[in-house]
Parts: C-alpha cells; structure tokens; sequence
C-alpha cells in the first residue's frame, strides 16, 4: 500500500524527535510544544469547555499543532479530565465554570492540617503494608465524596462512582488512542509524550499528606517516610510500564512537583534514591523519561547527571538552558527553557532571538527539542506562539 | 472524616503490583477446573491490570 502525504509527514516528523531525543542532528530542530489552556484560548472555547468536555480540548490542540506546525504535541492539551472528577465526586479540585469562573485553569487543593490530610500520621504502616488496598479501601473514600469505605452502609452513589469512573477512565483512553490517529491524519503531528510517573514522594505530598504535613513527617517519622516511598516504587513502576507507549518510542512524562523544594539531606536520602530507581528500570526497559523539571531544578544537576547516558529527556522550565546545557553537555537530550513569561509580556521579535539563541547555543549539535519551560496557558499571546515556530524554520535547520 | 479514617480490614492482604483479586484467591472459588486453568488466570489476570490501573490513575492522573 502507498504511503499517502500525511504519512510521510508524520514519518518525518517522528524522525526528527526521535533524533533529537538520542542526542542526534535531525534535519532541523523539532518542535514538540505542550499547550495547555493556550488551545482552548486559540480557538475560541471557554476554559470550562475544553477542561470539561475533552472532545473541545482535542479538537483544540489539533487545530493548534496543524496551524503552528508542531511536529509533536500531546493529546490532551489540559491534564485532568473534569468530566471523570465529577463521575467519582473527587474534593481536591476546583472545577471551571462550577467552583471557578469559566475561564480559569482546574486548580488543586492540598490537604492542608493533619484534620484534612487524606492520610493520616499514623497510617504509614498500612500504606506501606499494601498501597493498592490502603487507596482503594481508605484513600479513595476519603477523596471521594461517593466512595464509602469497607464495613459502613453501602450506597447507590458508591456504586455509581464505582461503575462510572470505571467506564470514564476506560472511554478516556480509548478516546485518547483516537485522538493520537486524528492528531497523525489531521498534520502529521506526533503523539509525543506516553504514560505517567510521579516521584514516591511527590506522591505522598500532592495526594496523601498534604505538603505541610509531609514536611513535619520528615522530621518526626523520616523512617516511615522513606519505607512509605520505598513501597509506592514498584506500583509507580508498574502503572508507568502499564501507561507507557508500547512500541518504546517515545517517553513517558515525569512531571517533578517538589523535590526543588526539600534540604540537601531530604532530597539525597528520600526524593531522589526513590525515583532514581525507577527511572533506571524503565531506562532497562527501553524506555525514555521525559524528565520535566517543573520550577528551578538547577541544584539538583549533578544528581540528575548520573542517570544513565540518554535515559532521560531533560527538560527546562525556569532554570537558565545555557547554564543546564553547559553543565549537563551532551549527556541527555535537553528541551524547553522558553520563559512562559515572555511568551505573556514579550513581543515576537524577542521571542524569535530568544529562540535564535538556544537555537545557536544549546541545540548547535542537536540533541536539543523547542518547547516553553511549562505548559502554555491563556496569558500567552497567539502570536508569540507563532514566533517559536517562526524561529524552528527561519533558524533550525541543519 | 473520623468514620473514614480507618479500614474496617487491617489485615490487608499482600497484593503485587497491577494486582486486586490475587488469581490464587479466585483459583480457590472453582470445586474442580475440568477445562484449561491458563485461560481462566490469563483472562483474570488481563481484567486485573485494567481495574488496577484504575484505582492508580486516581492517584496518578487525575
């Protein structure tokens, strides 16, 4: 069967960031942008409407990536799905257009006392003991404001939240699969980042304990804290393999949350132990981390640097890239390190020297993929987007 | 919060990754398997991973 134009455009384009991502030359620098809110805001729909109904949201980042010629992209521009928050009643989010204005971003909120703290101080051991049974019979209850837990009354609405999460996660995938084939039929544009890992700890201070009580954890129970990490690993491992892209081609999203924000000690002795670990067993798998440094992660480089050569996809978000580029050399292939900033406050013609210099500098012997240092939300300008693309073609080639 | 905060079932069983319903416990419910036993526990264990990536992707995605 002859291969049609779209084809070969999308065989091309996968060249190029599968290039970038081994620390090659491709034909010309890629650019692989995750836009989040910006989509919704590009073609014209309420936050609300594309966070809520992921149809929209799909729509909108395949409009996106064809008019700014990604070459790879994500298929959900907004991370979390509200439609399923809503099926199984989940209380840590703000949901736009219900609990936010219809054009602010999903917001969550953190356990912040031990009151509210969806694991409580004392329940290490049963965490520790089976962590799929202490989320299902004791975490998710207590998240949900329709799951009820073990030995109390049973209810219609836990039933429901059951059945329906269940069937949402599971229409949400097979969605997501169709959405990869439009985004490849639609422009070419690739599918480019698979699966899910957050860290052990970022884990316990995002859902479970809440940051502030893990930080006291930390002081009082170091012990716990560590065996509690210890003891998430090969279950993150395990829904990252399960979650990731079978064909081993592109990497799988770690999306970094705290580890910037523990001591020297902390970070050495807990965070990056148990998340190393897992890195190098996907790494054995033949699988790349997209290692997505949210926030400042310049302190940690040395750490990062002993990761096996190309395990990872390192990419920039607030730190300097000429200072991470020169410090990390050509070890892994680096992406990002456009100032979301800029892209709100800056005209395009800054934007496209910006580009012009990362473009000379970091990606001068490959190795290198464009993208904004964090996902692009609504204060970005449309042409400012425009301007990273400009700047691919007018100063990316090899 | 304080009704919740406990598991009524603190002997929790030893579950491996990607598992719910360990296919031994399942196994022990047939009186006899006349039949080929891979492909009750080969079909078990693939709705098993389903279902625990659900309550994982709670944790994890959403």
């Amino acid at each position: 069967m002859s291969e049609t134009n779209m084809e070969r455009v999308y065989r091309e384009k996968e060249k190029r960031l599968i290039a970038a991502m081994q620390n090659e030359k491709p034909d010309r620098v890629p650019l692989r942008i995750y836009a989040a809110e910006f989509c919704a805001k590009y073609v014209g729909y309420s936050i609300q409407e594309a966070t809520h109904d992921f149809e929209k949201g799909f729509f909108a980042v395949r409009k996106c990536a064809k008019d700014f010629k990604w070459d790879g992209t994500i298929t959900n521009p907004i991370y979390v799905w509200t439609g399923l928050v809503e099926q199984i009643g989940l209380k840590y989010f703000k949901v736009p257009g219900t609990d936010l204005s219809p054009n602010i971003g999903f917001q969550y909120l953190e356990p912040d006392d031990e009151e509210s703290a969806f694991m409580h101080e004392d329940e290490y051991d049963l965490l520790i003991e089976s962590p799929t049974q202490f989320l299902t019979n004791v975490w998710l209850p207590r998240v949900s404001k329709y799951f009820v837990p073990p030995g109390s009354k049973n209810t219609y609405d836990n039933n429901m939240a059951w059945l329906k999460g269940g069937m949402s996660m599971l229409y949400y995938d097979y969605k997501n699969n169709e959405q990869a084939e439009l985004m490849k039929k639609d422009s070419g544009t690739v599918a480019s980042v698979i699966g899910i890992l957050i860290a052990p700890m970022d884990i316990i201070a995002n859902k479970l304990r809440g940051f502030k009580q893990l930080c006291i954890d930390i002081y009082r129970r170091p012990d716990k804290v560590l065996a509690a990490c210890r003891a998430l690993q090969p279950y993150l491992l395990q829904n990252a393999l399960y979650s990731s892209d079978h064909e081993r081609k592109f990497p799988i999203g770690l999306w970094l949350h705290r580890g910037n924000l523990f001591s020297d000690k902390i970070f050495k002795e807990i965070y990056w132990p148990t998340l190393k670990d897992i890195v190098e067993e996907l790494w054995r798998n033949n699988i790349q981390t997209l290692w997505y440094a949210e926030g400042d992660w310049g302190r940690w480089i040395d750490y990062v640097k002993t990761l096996p050569e190309k395990s990872i996809i390192y990419h920039v978000d607030k730190d300097d890239i000429f200072e991470v580029h020169k410090k990390i050399g050509n070890k892994f292939c680096l992406s990002g390190g456009i100032p979301n900033d800029m892209l709100a406050f800056s005209q395009p013609e800054e934007i496209k020297e910006y580009c012009k210099k990362i473009i000379k500098i970091v990606a001068k012997e490959g190795g290198y993929i464009l993208d904004a240092g964090g996902a692009i939300q609504q204060d970005a300008k449309i042409e400012n987007v425009r301007a990273i693309t400009d700047a691919a073609f007018e100063y990316g080639t090899y | 919060m304080a009704e919740t905060s406990k598991s009524d079932n603190p002997k929790f069983l030893k579950l491996k990754p990607g598992e719910l319903i360990p296919w031994e416990r399942k196994k022990s419910e047939y009186p006899k398997i006349t039949g080929d036993e891979k492909v009750f526990e080969k079909v078990w264990k693939d709705i098993e991973k389903i279902g625990n990536r659900f309550i994982w992707f709670c944790l994890t995605d959403s």
